[in-house]
């Protein structure tokens, strides 16, 4: 045991340098002339060999696989940026469909622009989302002007609905109308240039309704009741 | 210089000093940029992450293709991939590889291989057989042991891997190692016990008992005892 020990603490001073010249001559030729002395020395040798070797692999393993991860992310991402330009493309192939075969809701429907100084008189709703957004009406004819998608807004059959919206710098939004079960009744294009939207009495039936702009992540309520009930 | 922080910034992965050229070269980012071995042998010399990107892109549908080649579901082709270049990498760094072939023959050789050890290892493959002759010029069996390596450290308890890792003058990230100019010889004990704040005979017989753990551990795996035989 006593030897075995010596022989580890001759194999470590000699490995870290710490023997004289001597010692070191003395030392090899023990490791010459004893196999056993010159197998533990190898062993000693082969352990830090491949220890430090295991370092170096695993330290550019890793380094391979964060570049060849960085690269994946990236072509995901590229991935991504292709699917949305073909899903747009998709989306805008159908909406001009939608258009061609349902033409414009202001040749059809009874939805004019209004140059009406009735429109001034209204009230005038802030949202975040949309901005300015107010909803007004002709002084007469109505019950009430708030159209948000926390009120529940109720019109009268008669009533001249006058929407006005002014987009800070956005294009080819949609009006949408369409009821609860999400049918679709009147939707029209913002027109260039044009910032007033009257709805003429009798345009919608009375019911209830949603509207909305483009997509019906915000929607507004409303109701048209019959000039009978009112009554 | 400041061409090359720019392109840090630009590409997210670190540019080296050295490969200035190489960064001008790949920044020309919507041509299709070639690469030449020595280019990519200097590249992976020097730690560089874009000439690992560049082989990804580059080589690994064509490995992909090699692995799929074999039908087997165990061979994963971006495991294999990642095996392959880490040890072309380190065999280009040991100076193992004599370029007697292209880079990618020689890439596509190593992966092969590991594709035909994987198959023997799995069932009884002759793996001799259809040996890449491209290989013949580094021997790569030495890599195997090195997953063992690595498991049999991951085991072992921190205070023990940071002795031995001392000892071996392995430095940590952020760690300066003492006496690192020496690297011919171990770390003394005294320098270890200064940076662990302990006594020198505590560092020697810790290092010691770690090292004995080590040996048993590794002694007691089959791979090992092969392997120690052939060395």
């Amino acid at each position: 045991m006593k030897e075995l020990n010596h022989d580890h603490e001759l194999i470590e001073k000699y490995l870290e340098g710490g023997m004289s010249p001597s010692e070191v001559k003395d030392f090899l030729a023990r490791v010459n002339s004893e196999p056993e002395l010159a197998d533990k020395l190898a062993f000693r040798r082969k352990l830090e060999m491949e220890w430090k070797a295991a370092a170096k692999y695993q330290s550019i393993k890793k380094q391979v696989a964060r570049v060849i991860n960085m690269e994946k992310a990236e072509a995901g991402k590229n991935r991504l940026i292709w699917m949305v330009a073909a899903s747009v493309v998709v989306l805008a192939t159908i909406g001009s469909l939608f258009f061609f075969i349902n033409p414009s809701p202001g040749e059809k429907n009874d939805i004019l622009a209004s140059g009406d100084s009735l429109i001034n008189q209204g009230e005038t709703i802030s949202k975040p989302f949309y901005k300015e957004m107010p909803v007004l009406a002709s002084i007469d004819s109505v019950r009430t002007s708030q159209v948000t998608s926390q009120v529940h807004s109720v019109f009268s059959e008669n009533d001249t609905i006058i929407l006005q919206w002014i987009p800070a710098g956005i294009k080819n939004h949609l009006y949408i109308f369409s009821l609860p079960d999400s049918t679709l009744v009147l939707s029209w294009e913002l027109q260039p240039g044009l910032d007033e939207y009257l709805i003429t009495p009798g345009s919608f039936k009375p019911g209830d309704y949603m509207w909305y702009i483009n997509t019906p992540s915000r929607i507004c309520q409303f109701s048209i009741t019959s000039q009978k009930n009112q009554k | 210089m400041k061409q090359v922080a720019h392109l840090e910034k630009h590409f997210n992965f670190p540019v080296m000093p050295d490969v200035k050229s190489m960064s001008q070269k790949f920044s020309l980012r919507n041509k299709r940029i070639e690469f030449t071995d020595p280019e990519i042998i200097n590249g992976l010399q020097t730690d560089n992450a874009m000439i690992i990107r560049y082989l990804y892109k580059k080589y690994y549908p064509g490995i992909k293709s090699l692995v799929l080649s074999f039908h087997h579901l165990r061979l994963m082709p971006e495991d294999i991939f990642q095996e392959g270049i880490t040890r072309v990498i380190l065999n280009i760094r040991n100076g193992r590889f004599e370029g007697k072939s292209s880079f990618y023959t020689y890439f596509s050789a190593v992966c092969k291989n590991l594709c035909l050890k994987e198959l023997k290892q799995m069932s009884h493959y002759d793996y001799n057989e259809d040996v890449n002759e491209n290989l013949h010029e580094s021997n790569d069996d030495m890599y195997d042991i090195l997953p063992l390596m690595i498991g049999i450290k991951s085991r072992m308890d921190e205070s023990c891997k940071q002795i031995i890792d001392l000892r071996f003058k392995m430095a940590g990230p952020g760690n300066e190692i003492p006496e690192a100019a020496d690297s011919e010889h171990n770390m003394r004990f005294e320098v270890i016990a200064g940076i662990l704040g302990i006594e020198a005979e505590n560092a020697r017989q810790r290092f010691k008992r770690c090292l004995e753990k080590l040996r048993n551990m590794l002694s007691a795996d089959p791979r090992w005892v092969e392997y120690w035989k052939t060395v």
